[in-house]
């Protein structure tokens, strides 16, 4: 526990050593505001909720966590320092997990970074706060879900641009399994309780299940097997990797 | 040995996803009921108020529930609010002691299903261009084959899904409705529409929504003594109503049975010609209702020549004002608030917001008569920025701006519904030569100083797809009300609880202030231009009039200077008119630009250099500490 500690402690204080955090962060902060009040209509719709907020989210989050998970492994596969990690005294759940917790606290730390909108809503007006609260957690679960897919990914290449677009399109669909245009691929071969199975992961009808303002176990339990599952692919991927 | 471990792997790999989908199935199905409802009203819990009417229910109700799960597997929010809506049935089901059954239907094509779909009148959307539908509706029936239909379960429209579910459990579950005797100045039935007899005007729905609750006895208006058989008497606009009906109201009324009344001293539902009958250029007014001398015996002030604007609370209007069309309050329609409903009663407790439209109020009277200690609990009030208005001339006063602008406030909360009871006094007791009527008796009634607020414009719209109505979207709780008062009055108040738990609005409150004061001063600023320019016109106009007179007469250089130095200023007044229109908005749009740019700009630009600092800062550190170490 300790050195996953450790090494969750080097990972997030890595961020901040190189201009990128700063760089991610604003256009954060900035592409989601831009929404909320651009697309979102915050403003002039009047009404004190964060919908036009939060329904962007799943948008953003398909572009800008495969921007801080692109990195994890791909990069020290390609400076090869993961030869050296792996030499460490440390296991490799201790290594996969840290630098998922570190990369998860990162996103976490930008969606902390926008309760200015949260005041601003609660200046304005008399929002409900259960639902806003109910929306934040089911962001922080998807960025957590998106970021165990990266790094899973990040993990099968030395090239950050291919980790980087794999993400994308592996998030791509579970963001939208749900929807004709994924399950139109599988329809056609796949008997229809597994193609009904794929439809439930459709990360964006669990996020919005949880944005209504109802914390249902089966939304957390999904957020929370996508993320094992992802972690423990993670962690094979590389054990197979050092092995190859 | 290499390939071994890759097959491995991947054997691995495709085995945990298989266990992700096979957890996420096994999941949906086995735990569920097990969730946090964040939400102010809880509006997607059980409420207390169903689970005690579901415990009580003695016959068995089987609900059917139509689902076309082929049509909406690409179709995912409806598919989600299928699943959440059956799993809310379930959980229906497993309150009520097993008196309560499911079936789930799936009315796929050609299917009895879809034939017991259609019969039973559901809605069939089309999803695509190949002619499939998708039905998501529910039947519920009792034992003796009566049922309750909602065509159509609208996602958007979750919150309400448990109040319309009850209401019809509720509905099919009763032995016997109580009867309410409706008498009524207006037709609120379905009629045929007078200027196209091949037209059917449709029932108010508000009367729609009575008939799904109650027994409906029509009494006409002209009727002499009220029918046997009432459980409750409804009265709406009673305008001159004939004494023997009177008497007997007065007789119902303080035999302490139940009674409510809407009358209105303005009543646009039950227009008359303005001027006393005689057709003024077609102008129509409201017509005032009242209930002869009852409520003055029975200790209530009653206004039918006064209605309430009121500033506090005004819906906004679109009109068209001298600059163009506009947004404004219009102080004579209300939207009244929770924080001015009753707290606590059954009646307004949980509702949001009813809307009232040129409300009457009711006070005690002055000097109560002899035997009379009537109690009047104000069940809507009017805000403190209030104002009463005389309805003579009231016609030519319905342009939101004039009426902003001259308002003064009262600075008086009227009373616009109350509930009234105890001792009161027969208004016939002096003549009570029919021997019938009690000197004195117990009241137990329901005013509401508003008839128009029944119309389904204040409140509810209909939605249709084709020939099947889908349901009403209601924007305000006015048929809550309504229903609510009659439960009560009844004694049947299971279903109070349930209706409006859901805000219909979280509006700004910020940018509302900002509009009334900007909207106030406008107003001023704009009357003030516009007299000034109508002054400076004939002002011009006199002068030039002056000379036109002699011939001869020239205009002295200072007359020129001063024809000038007019049209200058009207000039600018003018100019700054149409200022202050552009400017009316421009407080509020300022506000919203200096909070994007806040959120948008500042804000992510504060991090930058918070982050920017904080990294030269550990970078220093970090060279002090190796420069240390090597030094």
């Amino acid at each position: 526990m300790s050195t996953t500690i450790a090494v969750f402690r080097r990972e997030f204080g890595a961020y901040f050593n190189t201009p990128l955090a700063a760089v991610f962060l604003v256009i954060f902060l900035f592409l989601a505001g831009l929404f909320t009040f651009n697309l979102g209509a915050f403003y002039d719709r009047g009404q004190a909720d964060l919908r036009p907020f939060f329904q962007f989210h799943p948008w953003l989050y398909l572009f800008l966590v495969p921007a801080i998970s692109m990195r994890l492994w791909a990069e020290e596969r390609r400076t090869g320092t993961i030869e050296l990690l792996t030499t460490l005294p440390l296991s490799l759940r201790d290594l996969v997990l840290g630098k998922f917790l570190a990369a998860w606290a990162f996103a976490g730390v930008a969606l902390a970074l926008t309760t200015p909108l949260w005041i601003t809503v609660s200046w304005l007006g008399d929002p409900d706060h259960g639902v806003i609260a109910a929306a934040y957690l089911g962001s922080l679960l998807m960025a957590g879900a998106f970021l165990a897919i990266g790094a899973c990914l990040s993990a099968l290449t030395k090239n950050q641009v291919i980790a980087f677009v794999l993400c994308v399109v592996v998030c791509f669909l579970f963001l939208l399994s749900g929807f004709g245009i994924v399950l139109d691929f599988f329809s056609g071969w796949m008997a229809e309780p597994l193609v009904r199975a794929i439809a439930s992961l459709s990360v964006l009808t669990h996020f919005e299940s949880m944005s209504r303002g109802v914390i249902d176990a089966r939304d957390l339990l999904f957020f929370a097997s996508t993320i094992v599952v992802f972690l423990v692919l993670n962690a094979i991927l590389i054990d197979w990797k050092k092995a190859s | 040995m290499g390939g071994n471990r890759r097959n491995i792997a991947i054997v691995a790999v495709l085995s945990l996803l298989a266990a992700l989908l096979g957890f996420n199935l096994i999941s949906s199905v086995v735990v569920r009921g097990v969730r946090i409802d964040l939400t102010e009203g809880r509006i997607y819990s059980l409420s207390p108020g169903a689970k005690a009417l579901l415990a009580r229910l003695d016959e068995p109700v089987r609900m059917e529930l139509y689902w076309s799960e082929e049509s909406g597997r690409d179709l995912p929010q409806f598919r989600a609010y299928a699943d959440r809506v059956r799993e809310f049935l379930e959980e229906l089901v497993g309150a009520s002691r097993g008196k309560l059954t499911l079936r789930r239907l799936d009315p796929q094509p050609w299917s009895e299903a879809e034939d017991a779909a259609r019969t039973n009148g559901l809605a069939q959307l089309r999803v695509d261009e190949f002619g499939r539908t998708l039905t998501l509706g529910l039947v519920i029936v009792n034992a003796v084959d009566e049922r309750e239909v909602l065509p159509f379960l609208d996602p958007t429209r979750e919150s309400f899904l448990e109040y319309e579910v009850i209401r019809s459990i509720h509905a099919v579950s009763r032995s016997k409705p109580p009867t309410v005797g409706l008498i009524s100045r207006i037709n609120l039935d379905a009629q045929i529409d007078p200027r196209n007899p091949r037209q059917v005007v449709p029932a108010w729905h508000i009367l729609t929504e009575l008939r799904s609750m109650y027994g409906i006895e029509f009494i006409p208006p002209e009727s002499d003594a009220l029918p046997d058989g009432i459980d409750v008497l409804l009265i709406v606009h009673p305008r001159e109503l004939p004494e023997p009906l009177l008497r007997d109201i007065d007789r119902w009324a303080l035999a302490g049975r139940p009674l409510m009344i809407c009358m209105d001293p303005w009543c646009d539902a039950d227009p008359v010609d303005a001027g006393g009958g005689r057709s003024m250029g077609g102008m129509q007014a409201g017509s005032a209702s009242d209930l002869g001398p009852l409520l003055e015996a029975w200790g209530i002030a009653w206004s039918r020549q006064e209605v309430i604007g009121d500033r506090g609370q005004a819906q906004r209007v679109r009109t068209q004002g001298q600059g163009g069309p506009a947004v404004l309050d219009f102080v004579l329609w209300l939207a009244v608030e929770p924080s001015r409903m009753a707290e606590g009663d059954p009646i307004t407790g949980a509702l949001k917001q009813v809307n009232l439209a040129t409300p009457g109020f009711f006070r005690p009277v002055a000097q109560p008569p002899a035997g009379s200690s009537v109690t009047l609990e104000p069940l809507l009030r009017s805000s403190e920025d209030a104002k009463r208005y005389g309805t003579d001339g009231l016609m030519f006063m319905m342009d939101p701006a004039a009426l902003l602008r001259d308002f003064t406030s009262d600075g008086r909360s009227e009373w616009l519904a109350v509930r009234a009871t105890g001792a009161v006094r027969s208004a016939y007791a002096d003549g009570a030569a029919d021997g019938g009527t009690p000197v004195t008796g117990t009241l137990n009634a329901i005013l509401v100083g508003d008839v128009d607020f029944l119309q389904e414009q204040y409140w509810a719209q209909e939605e249709r797809l084709g020939p099947i109505s889908l349901g009403w979207r209601t924007y305000a709780d006015n048929g809550a009300f309504v229903l609510n008062a009659v439960e009560v009055l009844a004694g049947d108040e299971a279903l109070s609880g349930l209706r409006g738990r859901q805000r219909y609005t979280r509006p700004f409150d910020r940018v509302r202030d900002l509009r009334r004061e900007a909207e106030r001063v406008y107003l001023d600023r704009e009357q003030q231009l516009q007299t000034e320019i109508r002054e400076t016109e004939q002002r011009i106009q006199q002068l030039q009039r002056d000379r036109g007179t002699d011939a001869s007469f020239t205009l002295t250089p200072e007359q020129m200077q001063e024809i000038d130095r007019l049209q200058e200023r009207m000039v600018s007044a003018r100019r700054e008119l149409r200022q202050v229109q552009h400017g009316l908005r421009k407080d509020i749009e300022a506000l919203g630009t200096r909070l994007m740019v806040m959120n948008v700009i500042l804000w992510p630009l504060i991090v930058a250099v918070l982050a920017a600092a904080w990294s030269i800062r550990r970078t220093l550190r970090q060279r002090r500490r190796t420069g240390g170490s090597t030094a």
